[in-house]
């Protein structure tokens, strides 16, 4: 039974308020267990997560977040029609969140490493220091676009997403988010074109 | 947005599409899979207590109610006075839904009836894993004539333990039955007493003799193969199914009307058939109420008089 039978199946219609609220919390989290919900995309929420923060402590402190959130959205996690990529979208809106905040953080590395490369090796550090400036600049453009459009873009084209899964989880048409995702590519491709050979092939020849 | 950020491609589709490939190569390149597996392992570890955390709810439910069973079980040398709820045959009639879709599933497999009624097979499956998976509740309300009407709140805790309330309908409370596979426990709150029985299958007292089979669903199972006929099937158009149950020795029908989303039972009535002369009785109704705390409202049982009058 696939997992969205299993929700259909297993949640029952919350037909009327419980005595208390624990009482509630109580009876709706135990509608789907680890098992269903999260076991099966354990490896794809740490990757969704490491993919976009790349730093430990943040990855761990995201996944943290990401769980919290999890725990008390469970009773509607249960009863979306597609909780796994519900899962999975809380895990890259809490790793953009990341983003934003280790924004000013990286930006202080990146400036501090650049003291630390000794003079012997110049080539392998400017070389270093060009990638990351590279990935850095990727990242700052990933964290101006508008939160949907970064969102829709990061579970498109990094977690390889159905443009239909995406759609259930933002809450909007499949037209949507294909608009979004496109939106997003075509913003990206602006800021970053100067990153593009073929760009600056075409820079050089006019 | 500005003309010239909508103008995605201003050197034609075609470069365009490699703007994106390009835009999807460094996107790719950026957030590359790679996840060290010394983070791998921070991560596991937290979704390990994750796993605790949920899985530890579950426990507690359902060991806060055992806790209280055996606390309850343990007291010994009560005296029993005497345990006298000849209505109770209503709470078997609930657990008997249980395992009433299975049977009429299995039954009807070799009548006209069974295109039909192959659906309900899922709610022996639902019921089951409902039960593991969490508790329900029920509540059922009924009054007789020259009786005081009754109220009864019954708990499928875990799927060898259930607690049986039984009220007036003012809620005072009357007795507390819990039902487990290997004990009975019944608490008189009138009487202040408590009696501790064994196994259903030595429950011999006579009051409580016929209603036996009705509460151990294995028993139930082999009484509905045995005595009881699906006679009728009608599909309503809100959703829910009417199933007719013959029970000939005792000249009754039930009928049973079924959420044909939740294959969960909505209503029961017993009716004593009617013959030449006679009308037919309504014995009881009950309205079942899932999950759902206690509301007289909810209910729609009618007593005998008014039910003949009707």
């Amino acid at each position: 039974m696939d997992i969205a039978t299993a929700v259909q199946k297993h949640c029952v219609p919350d037909q009327g308020s419980y005595s208390t609220d624990s009482e509630a919390i109580l009876k709706t989290k135990e509608t789907l267990s680890y098992e269903q919900l999260i076991a099966p995309i354990e490896s794809q929420m740490m990757r969704s997560i490491w993919r976009i923060v790349r730093n430990q402590e943040a990855a761990e402190d995201t996944m943290q977040e990401a769980l919290t959130i999890i725990w008390k959205k469970l009773d509607r996690i249960c009863r979306h029609p597609n909780p796994h990529a519900f899962i999975l979208k809380i895990c890259v809106n809490a790793a953009y969140d990341t983003l934003r905040k280790l924004r000013r953080v990286r930006q202080r590395e990146e400036s501090a490493k650049i003291q630390e490369y000794p003079a012997g090796s110049e080539h392998n550090g400017l070389a270093r220091l060009e990638k990351k400036n590279v990935e850095a600049e990727i990242l700052d453009a990933i964290r101006r676009l508008p939160k949907k459009q970064a969102l829709a873009v990061l579970m498109r084209i990094v977690q390889d997403q159905p443009y239909d899964s995406i759609a259930q989880v933002l809450d909007c048409s499949e037209v949507t988010v294909r608009i979004q995702v496109s939106k997003g590519r075509a913003r990206l491709g602006q800021w970053l074109s100067h990153l593009n050979p073929t760009s600056a092939k075409e820079i050089k020849n006019e | 947005m500005s003309k010239r950020n909508r103008n995605t491609s201003p050197n034609g589709p075609n470069n365009g599409k490699a703007k994106d490939t390009h835009i999807d190569h460094l996107l790719q390149q950026t957030f590359k899979d790679d996840l060290p597996p010394d983070t791998e392992n921070a991560m596991k570890r937290q979704l390990d207590r994750f796993r605790t955390k949920m899985e530890q709810v579950e426990t507690d439910r359902t060991q806060a109610d055992s806790k209280a069973f055996q606390g309850i079980s343990h007291l010994k040398g009560i005296r029993w006075t005497h345990f006298l709820l000849k209505k109770e045959v209503l709470i078997a009639i609930s657990l008997l839904m249980i395992v009433l879709g299975g049977f009429i599933q299995s039954s009807g497999s070799s009548n006209k009836l069974s295109e039909n009624l192959s659906v309900l097979g899922t709610s022996v499956v639902v019921s089951s894993q409902m039960s593991r998976s969490q508790s329900m509740e029920c509540s059922i309300q009924m009054s007789r004539e020259n009786e005081k009407p009754l109220k009864y709140s019954i708990q499928w805790l875990s799927p060898n333990l259930s607690k049986i309330k039984v009220e007036e309908s003012d809620n005072t409370p009357l007795k507390t039955i819990w039902l487990s596979e290997e004990d009975i426990v019944i608490a008189d709150h009138v009487n202040d007493t408590l009696r501790k029985e064994k196994h259903l299958a030595q429950f011999n007292d006579p009051v409580l003799r016929p209603i036996v089979g009705y509460l151990a669903p294995k028993e139930l199972v082999e009484r509905m193969y045995g005595e009881w006929q699906l006679i009728q099937y009608q599909k309503e158009e809100c959703g829910q199914g009417i199933f007719t149950v013959a029970l000939p020795n005792e000249r009754a029908i039930l009928e049973v009307t079924v959420d044909l989303c939740t294959y969960l039972p909505v209503t029961i009535k017993k009716i004593l058939s009617a013959d030449e002369r006679d009308e037919e009785t309504l014995i009881f109704a009950v309205r079942y109420t899932w999950n759902i705390p206690l509301s007289p409202e909810l209910f729609s049982p009618q007593p005998i008089k008014e039910s003949q009058k009707a």
